[in-house]
């Protein structure tokens, strides 16, 4: 028991502010349609949606940038390849036809999740499987010409509404609840985004997330002690895809739509601001980088076309002074902090 | 006379002109601590390194009770039994001593595809790991982060990670390199106290310790073993006088 007690002493112990900090995070974000619709602002519902939405793609990414050290410039590839499962097995539903004379169309998402978090994965493994021979900036690189490569094939593809990409007249079915109504859609995202959350939190403190941690720090000792790096980085680079092609899958859902635009380099690098906004490497980051980035969006385009203009040096201002994204400014203001 | 725990023939590499291990024949037998000295630059570093498969040699063998590993690379070549320290401390500065003995362990126990169990409440991991980081007197800085470790802790949890591999062979260099006095002897009292259990190959400048722990030395001269032997017959060895000690460098 005592030897308990001396290991999770130490920075390793969830501290009761830390817990008190997830409980009141959780209550708000159940809490949160309700609030908005008495404050008269139904709107902010589906700006929530969208929120939850790309936390769970930038937490996906977070793992291999974050906790792995795997700067990858091509995740709108599993985002975007995530939201055209979903819009072509519902176009093969509508038309009643079989998707490669194989698969039949679906409109259940109970199927369409799965399959996305499937084909993102499969790609993952493809794209990580060649990207992971090289690393630094040959991998940033070439990680970016595979998702541009989805890109142009996607814009070709005119079957799937090339350039214009297509509508999906109904959101996907789930037990019969009325999914077109946008409190219902935030919890099933709420939902989905803590079970990602909670998956997250289980592998980067496990063997594996310690192998990946490790690998991350010093590759060079951890092959000394007997540990190969390449599986690691390739599994952790699976499993990230998985998280982002899910992530995608919901946001063909929530727009009715899926294009290429969920496939071209500035998704990839909008992924990537919200994990540096948020801090990198830490659990909950991505979730304040998310909120943040499309906040910040919401309002500054409301003001000025050029809202980018603004976003620049905020983005500055937090890289530079924060020392780990919001997160960590959080963190540092008392309000507990997110483990890294 | 017994197989080798290791065995090392005709080893050769070059670097452009630079002949850095120059046919080297070299054998370790378990149980024993062989010393492999030399003045700077000789390529005692560069030879553990080939030893340990972060650097291919380019002729020769190398082989571990009796198999040879030259095709192997480092990771597989630990599970084969062998570790080494590192000169230059190669540790994992984010995590506290005890994570990084524990991951050695880790290691040791076959693969890390767990995904569920948190790592750090693993009591079979962290008992381990404890166990070594008391071997190697460091057991009351356990949860101290490496980043903010002195030099000499740093030295001395290279060489508790080496032991949490539980090699067969034990490649060391040059672990006093950078010691205090007191580091110094604490170190040796902890390798003699290893002997006969772990079998080393040392590289060290350290005479003193050289002579107060090896059962026998090789000497390495410009990549090219001049000669082999018990301590006494190294110091009163002519060649190795004129091409090592007589220089001063020790």
């Amino acid at each position: 028991m005592s030897e308990d007690a001396i290991t999770h002493t130490g920075p390793n112990t969830p501290s009761a502010s830390r817990a008190l900090m997830l409980l009141a995070l959780a209550l708000c974000l159940v809490a949160l349609p309700f609030l908005v619709q008495a404050l008269g602002q139904p709107a902010l519902v589906p700006l929530a949606t969208r929120v939850l939405i790309y936390a769970i793609a930038a937490a996906s990414l977070n793992l291999a940038l974050g906790f792995g050290g795997m700067v990858s410039f091509g995740h709108a590839a599993f985002f975007g390849v995530g939201g055209y499962v979903v819009g072509i097995l519902y176009r093969n539903y509508v038309d009643d036809s079989l998707f490669l004379g194989l698969i039949p169309g679906t409109s259940q998402l109970l199927i369409t999740l799965p399959a996305a978090i499937l084909v993102g994965g499969l790609l993952a493994l493809l794209i990580g499987a060649l990207s992971l021979r090289t690393s630094g900036v040959q991998f940033i690189m070439i990680t970016l010409a595979f998702a541009q490569m989805l890109f142009f094939l996607f814009v070709s593809l005119k079957a799937y509404g090339g350039d214009d990409g297509m509508t999906i007249r109904r959101r996907n079915e789930l037990f019969g609840l009325n999914t077109r109504d946008d409190i219902t859609f935030y919890f099933i995202c709420l939902a989905i985004a803590a079970l990602v959350f909670l998956a997250l939190w289980r592998i980067v403190g496990s063997r594996f997330g310690m192998v990946l941690a490790g690998i991350h720090q010093n590759e060079r000792r951890m092959a000394a002690i007997g540990i190969a790096p390449y599986r690691y980085k390739l599994a952790a680079f699976v499993i990230s895809g998985m998280g982002t092609g899910l992530a995608g899958a919901l946001m063909a859902n929530y727009l009715r739509f899926v294009s290429p635009d969920m496939l071209h380099w500035t998704k990839s690098g909008e992924l990537m601001i919200m994990v540096i906004l948020g801090g990198v490497g830490t659990l909950l980051g991505p979730l304040f980088g998310a909120a943040a980035l499309v906040i910040l969006e919401t309002v500054l385009t409301s003001w000025t076309e050029h809202w980018q203009l603004i976003l620049g040096p905020i983005l500055l201002l937090v890289v530079l002074f924060t020392q780990g994204g919001l997160n960590g400014l959080f963190s540092r203001l008392g309000l507990g902090r997110s483990e890294r | 006379m017994t197989q080798p725990l290791l065995s090392v023939r005709g080893l050769r590499k070059r670097f452009g002109g630079l002949v850095a291990t120059d046919n080297v024949d070299l054998d370790v037998v378990e149980g024993e601590i062989h010393a492999l000295i030399g003045p700077n630059g000789a390529g005692k570093t560069t030879l553990l390194t080939q030893l340990f498969g972060e650097l291919s040699h380019d002729e020769g063998e190398i082989r571990l009770e009796g198999e040879p590993i030259d095709a192997l690379a480092t990771p597989q070549r630990v599970q084969r039994g062998l570790a080494r320290t590192f000169q230059i401390n190669q540790l994992l500065p984010d995590f506290s001593m005890l994570d990084n003995v524990a991951l050695a362990v880790q290691a040791r126990q076959g693969h890390s595809f767990r995904f569920l169990a948190d790592a750090r409440r693993d009591k079979g991991l962290r008992q381990r790991a404890r166990e070594h980081l008391t071997t190697a007197g460091l057991a009351h800085r356990a949860e101290v982060k490496v980043a903010d470790l002195s030099h000499g802790e740093q030295k001395q949890l290279e060489f508790a990670i080496a032991l949490a591999c539980e090699p067969r062979l034990l490649l060391l260099d040059e672990p006093m390199a950078g010691l205090g006095h007191a580091e110094s002897e604490q170190m040796v009292a902890m390798l003699s106290g290893l002997k006969g259990r772990v079998t080393m190959l040392l590289v060290e400048h350290d005479m003193d310790a050289v002579f107060a722990l090896a059962d026998r030395i090789s000497v390495l001269v410009y990549g090219r073993i001049i000669a082999t032997g018990t301590a006494a017959e190294i110091r009163d060895n002519e060649d190795v006088r004129t091409a090592y000690l007589g220089e001063g460098d020790a």
